[in-house]
Parts: structure tokens; C-alpha cells; sequence
């Protein structure tokens, strides 16, 4: 397989800030982790956003990768998948 | 009416990204939108953010989730836009390994059809998706995995 890469979108890439980056991976990863929940539980995104009371489309929304989630949304998702989505470890002083 | 190609951006083992280039225009559609946001101080941040989802894209496969589905049921366009912002880049997803580019800007208006410029990138969007599936059914074109094969020299009118 030849790669082929395109100067000016890699010169962009480039351009992107670190913070930016690490945001959006976080949105990324989360997003990531309630898909293979979903898959995982053999559920839909219907039924997520029925056990929510929310919009398909705000799930849909979630999914994308680019959604700036609060820790009370986080919370939440949680709830109705009955997993933990995020996991903050423990500091001893 | 108006000539066009298909230029590919990027090529990798999970996708590959091409885009729409009109006849007389030395870069493409999805050039075009990175010329025109690069260096745009106030969109800087949902530009970048646009275009890091495309290098996940290409890392994971344009996988449905990932995209924002826009047009007509029997069209394949589709956007990728952040919540409640305004830039979006307009595209055909072809399958989870073949995506199109096509160009993009700031929505103001509460539907892209009352944008002119928008409605305008969509409706080439969509006219060059009913050409691709006419070249495939003739074919003229064929897509393999994470290529579209026979586009080297292929002109389509639009």
C-alpha cells in the first residue's frame, strides 16, 4: 500500500495547539469508551438515550468525539450503562 | 456545467480521503476550506478541532458515528461539525474506508439551504455523489477496500 499524505492538511496538523489536542482526545477517548459499552451490552443508541430520558440525536451527538461533556452528563451515562465511563485515580497525599 | 476530478488527499491502510477539484481551480475543495480557515483567529479552535477529527478518521475508518448526517436519505452527505458551533466541512461518506471531501464554511443561517455559499459545496456534494454512483454502475469506476480505482483521468460534468 503507497501512502499519500497532503502537505497542506499536514501543515495544519501541525499547527494544532496542544491543548486543543489533549481536549479533543479526551472527548475522543470517552466517546470511544460509551461505544464499546453500547456494542458491548448489545445496545442501541435509542435505548441509551430512552434510559436518559434525552434526544437520540444528543447520544448521536456524544458519539461523534467532539462533544465538550460535563461531569454531570458523564455522570449520568454512567448511571444508565451501569459501567463507570471515566475512572480518576487515587492520590494519597 | 461544470467539470470536475477526484484528487486524493491522503492514502492509508483504513481510508483513504479524496476530494472534489473543479476545472480551471488549482487546488481542491478541501484545500480550498483549509486556505480559507487556517489562519482564521476566531474559528482557530473548531478548524483545528475539525481537522484532528479527520486524522482520527484516518487512524479508526470513517466510521458513521463520527459524522454529523446532513442532505437527502438517498445521498451519502454528511458533516463533520462540533455542537453548537458553526463551522462545518462538508463530505460524502462513500464507506468506513472511502471518504470525500468536499469544502465548508459557517453556518448562520438555521438550515445550509439558506445559505447560498453552503447549499452551493452540498449540491455539488450531492451531484457528484449521484456521478460516482452512475461511473460505479457503468463501470467506468471501481471502488477496492480503501480505493476508488479508475479516477486518474476520469472528468465528470456536473
Amino acid at each position: 500500500m503507497i501512502t499519500v499524505t497532503n502537505p497542506l492538511f499536514r501543515e495544519c496538523l501541525a499547527q494544532v495547539s496542544e491543548k486543543t489536542r489533549a481536549e479533543f482526545n479526551l472527548s475522543f477517548e470517552i466517546a470511544d469508551c460509551i461505544d464499546a459499552i453500547l456494542k458491548k451490552k448489545g445496545l442501541t443508541q435509542k435505548e441509551l438515550a430512552r434510559r436518559m430520558g434525552k434526544r437520540e440525536s444528543e447520544v448521536s451527538r456524544w458519539l461523534t468525539g467532539r462533544h465538550n461533556f460535563t461531569t454531570n452528563t458523564l455522570a449520568d451515562i454512567s448511571l444508565a450503562l451501569g459501567e463507570p465511563i471515566i475512572i480518576v485515580p487515587h492520590r494519597n497525599n | 456545467m461544470k467539470k470536475a476530478q477526484l484528487k486524493t488527499i491522503e492514502q492509508h491502510d483504513n481510508v483513504s480521503l479524496y476530494s472534489i477539484c473543479f476545472d480551471g481551480n488549482n487546488i481542491s475543495e478541501y484545500e480550498d476550506f483549509l486556505m480559507k480557515f487556517k489562519d482564521n483567529s476566531t474559528l482557530n479552535q473548531d478548524f483545528q478541532r475539525i481537522i484532528i477529527a479527520l486524522e482520527k478518521i484516518i487512524d479508526r475508518g470513517a466510521l458513521e458515528r463520527f459524522f454529523r448526517i446532513e442532505g437527502k436519505m438517498n445521498d451519502r452527505l454528511s458533516a463533520l461539525s462540533l455542537d453548537s458551533r458553526s463551522l462545518r466541512l462538508y463530505c460524502l461518506r462513500i464507506s468506513d474506508q472511502i471518504l470525500i471531501l468536499g469544502n465548508g464554511g459557517v453556518k448562520t443561517t438555521r438550515t445550509y439551504e439558506e445559505d447560498e455559499t453552503l447549499s452551493g459545496y452540498v449540491m455539488d456534494l450531492q451531484q457528484f455523489d449521484e456521478l460516482l454512483k452512475q461511473a460505479q454502475k457503468n463501470g467506468s469506476i471501481t471502488i477496492e477496500k480503501n480505493m476508488i480505482v479508475g479516477i486518474e483521468n476520469k472528468v465528470f460534468e456536473l
